[in-house]
């Protein structure tokens, strides 16, 4: 199997990739779980870069007579399945950020007043 | 003599600083005030502690539902017994309040809401709410099962001690916004009964609501939708 000059960069971009993304689970700025979904990609990117024959029996049986057009499909499929998770972790976000702010509400209220119940000691 | 029971009237505000004065100088003495601001920019907060009201402030701005279910949680933590729902721009009348308790008291339900529609100045209602009200309710009514004739009033009584069985229904509320539709859903499953008083409504002093009118029936459809959606809603039993 011949590898291209092209393939190899993809190989080296995806490396980079990958320890980036270590680098960020390491530093907890993003879960594990998603962490290892990147990983993946990038791994399915750097390989199916070096080796873009492989795809050629994806392609097959995906009915598809162009390469690129599969990596294209292939990727905007990716694209929606991360969109839609973002949306749905963001919509949580947003739900718990409300209850939160609810509850400091209630809490403030509660100090407030009991500073006011409460005589100062200068008095 | 039976106890003087504790009426909470909670007050939703969201940069209400020309309309609150004239609602919170109508307000009889024998109620505990609650002014729930929403994250105002302007002076509603100081105002409402001027006029000695409890005031419970959001740090953000959450929207109406939420600022009056903050409203109900503070009121039901301090013992209320009744709570009244009310709008802070001067629409509704605090000298209607004693009507709700009244039948409250009369008809032992757990809710009454305030029917803008057997009010004696519905006729000079805006055309789109004349329009889209009833059909709301009819929805509303469809899918409860209750008799209302306006389900999306914003003046309301409750049952404190039947408020707080279903303390977690109110804090599981999936679309608070528009909290009317997939309150009383909720509300019909875990069996709490309404009543209507009639209210009049009167225009806002100032200022503009910061509500559509299509905007408001998709955000209904949807909290309907999204409440029939909801497992948990599902699995629970009907009382």
């Amino acid at each position: 199997m011949k590898i291209t000059i092209i393939g190899i960069l993809f190989f080296l971009a995806a490396c980079l990739a990958i320890l980036r993304t270590v680098k960020k689970i390491q530093d907890e700025n993003i879960g594990f779980r998603s962490g290892l979904i990147w990983i993946l990609l990038w791994v399915g990117i750097g390989f199916f870069g070096m080796f873009p024959n492989i795809l050629n029996a994806a392609m097959q049986f995906a009915q598809m007579g162009n390469r690129v057009l599969f990596v294209l499909v292939l990727a905007v499929l990716i694209l929606l399945a991360i969109v839609f998770n973002q949306a749905s972790n963001m919509e949580n976000m947003n739900r718990n950020l409300k209850k939160l702010a609810r509850e400091i509400a209630i809490l403030n209220y509660k100090l407030e007043k009991k500073n006011k119940d409460t005589p100062s000691q200068d008095e | 003599m039976p106890d003087k029971k504790i009426i909470a009237v909670i007050l939703t505000a969201y940069n209400e600083e020309k309309n609150l004065g004239n609602v919170l100088s109508e307000m009889s003495d024998s109620y505990v005030v609650y002014v729930v601001d929403d994250g105002s920019h302007d002076n509603t907060r100081q105002l409402a502690t001027d006029y000695g009201s409890r005031v419970v402030s959001h740090p953000i701005n959450l929207g109406q539902g939420l600022t009056a279910l903050t409203g109900y949680k503070t009121a039901m933590l301090e013992g209320a017994d009744i709570i009244v729902k009310m709008d802070a721009d001067g629409q509704h009348s605090p000298a209607e309040i004693p009507k709700f308790i009244e039948k409250m008291e009369k008809t032992n339900s757990d809710i009454v809401v305030g029917s803008r529609i057997l009010g004696t100045n519905y006729a000079s209602a805006p055309f789109f709410r004349k329009t889209f009200l009833p059909v709301y309710t009819w929805l509303i009514n469809k899918l409860t099962g209750y008799q209302m004739t306006d389900a999306m009033s914003g003046f309301r009584a409750f049952r404190a001690s039947s408020l707080r069985r279903v303390a977690k229904v109110l804090d599981d509320m999936i679309e608070p916004q528009y909290m009317a539709s997939e309150m009383f859903i909720r509300f019909a499953k875990a069996g709490l009964t309404v009543t209507e008083v009639p209210i009049n409504m009167g225009e806002r002093k100032t200022g503009t609501s910061y509500k559509g009118f299509i905007r408001y029936g998709w955000g209904v459809l949807r909290a309907i939708l999204r409440t029939f959606l909801d497992k948990e809603f599902r699995n629970t039993k009907n009382s």
